[in-house]
């Protein structure tokens, strides 16, 4: 059965066919997710969150953008949601607010949880082990805008079009996020690995 | 002096080939040294980061989001909370007020209400009013006592089925996750 199906059906309510595009979709929603929030708990929260907007809206999508860019798109807010709300966390129990330039959310989750699951562990990875984890770990270092831009470009294949779409922000910005999360990349692997690891 | 070239023209080598920049800029890059290295930098990057995979979700997300659609929607949790703390409010206002116990005090005592609703209840030429009425009284006395005779021993109960409600309807319909 084809996405497009799949979409008709659920938008007659049947449930087979939500439980269809959870496993379609789940491990990349959670990987997007994760990479944002950072926590496996929270990033967990988020997928359920999500595939339950997914269900309550599926009749506001209207087949104009593909599925997963609608998809990713209620992903990426869900997200940032959860960060705001962790923000909140942050002003109401701590004096020491980020100064005023250092004000962006990426910030404040980096303050709030200084070492990530994607650090502490390996349990998130189940396959090609090393490779992957040195790429994980390593987009896990990046600017939160730069790593979703890289996760969704080379995870999920999206466009730049799409992915501007997605994040509510210009092509060129993506482009931008593109080079600079490669350029950073590319510090951060050929500073900790040799070219055989990461070959 | 000709620019090394920006981010756009390195997205578009990246994405098909030098063959989408103009001349002049085909030109500078081939002369340029510190833009070949960049975009053999990137392509580098680019290679790896081809080989990302996706990550394993944790199982059960379908049956969380299942459950969920089949009972109360989420924002319904928070009118559950409000009633609940809203009951508990009131009763708490009638305990500053001792509203219970001051209607209690001007009522005849608990003998006389036992008495009046059994008259309330049966026939009255059936039995005698007096022995059941002292029958009933003697029976019940400890549980009067206690619960009936005070107002704030049966708001005390009142209040604990408000949370034992509230508990119950936040563990079986309103649950936000589920553990794995």
């Amino acid at each position: 059965m084809n996405e497009q199906e799949l979409i008709g059906r659920l938008k007659r309510g049947d449930h087979q066919s939500l439980k269809d595009i959870i496993e379609l979709y789940q491990d990349y929603v959670y990987t997007v997710a994760l990479q944002m929030v950072k926590k496996k708990e929270i990033a967990e929260e988020v997928a359920q969150d999500v595939f339950i907007k997914v269900y309550q809206k599926i009749n506001s999508y209207e087949y104009r953008a593909k599925f997963s860019t609608w998809l990713f798109t209620i992903v990426y807010r869900t997200a940032l949601n959860y960060l705001e709300k962790k923000h909140i966390l942050v002003a109401a129990s701590d004096f020491s607010l980020p100064d005023a330039d250092d004000s962006s959310i990426e910030s404040v989750q980096n303050k709030f949880s200084p070492q990530s699951d994607w650090q502490n562990t390996d349990k998130v990875f189940e396959s090609d082990h090393g490779q992957q984890q040195i790429i994980y770990k390593a987009i896990d270092s990046l600017d939160m805008k730069q790593g979703v831009v890289i996760t969704l470009h080379y995870l999920k294949e999206f466009s730049v079009n799409e992915i501007a779409e997605i994040m509510q922000i210009s092509v060129n910005t993506v482009k931008t996020h593109l080079f600079r999360g490669r350029e950073n990349l590319k510090n951060t692997l050929l500073k900790n690995y040799s070219v055989e690891d990461l070959l | 002096m000709t620019l090394h070239l920006n981010e756009n023209e390195v997205f578009d080598i990246l994405s098909g080939g030098r063959g989408k920049l103009p001349e002049d800029r085909k030109t500078h890059l081939d002369a340029c040294n510190f833009c070949q290295l960049q975009v053999k930098e990137q392509a580098a990057i680019n290679s790896i980061l081809t080989k990302m995979k996706s990550l394993k979700a944790p199982a059960g997300i379908y049956e969380y989001v299942s459950q969920k659609i089949n009972r109360k929607p989420a924002n319904q949790k928070d009118w559950f909370f409000y009633i609940t703390l809203g009951t508990l409010a009131i009763v708490a206002l009638l305990l500053y007020f001792d509203f219970g116990s001051t209607k209690m005090q001007i009522k005849s005592n608990r003998l006389d209400q036992v008495r009046e609703f059994i008259q309330d209840k049966i026939a009255i030429n059936k039995i005698n009013i007096e022995e059941n009425t002292e029958l009933l009284y003697q029976k019940f006395n400890g549980f009067f006592k206690v619960i009936g005779r005070s107002a704030y021993g049966s708001t005390i109960i009142f209040v604990f089925f408000v949370v034992l409600f509230y508990l119950f309807i936040d563990q079986h319909f309103l649950r936000k996750k589920i553990r794995h």
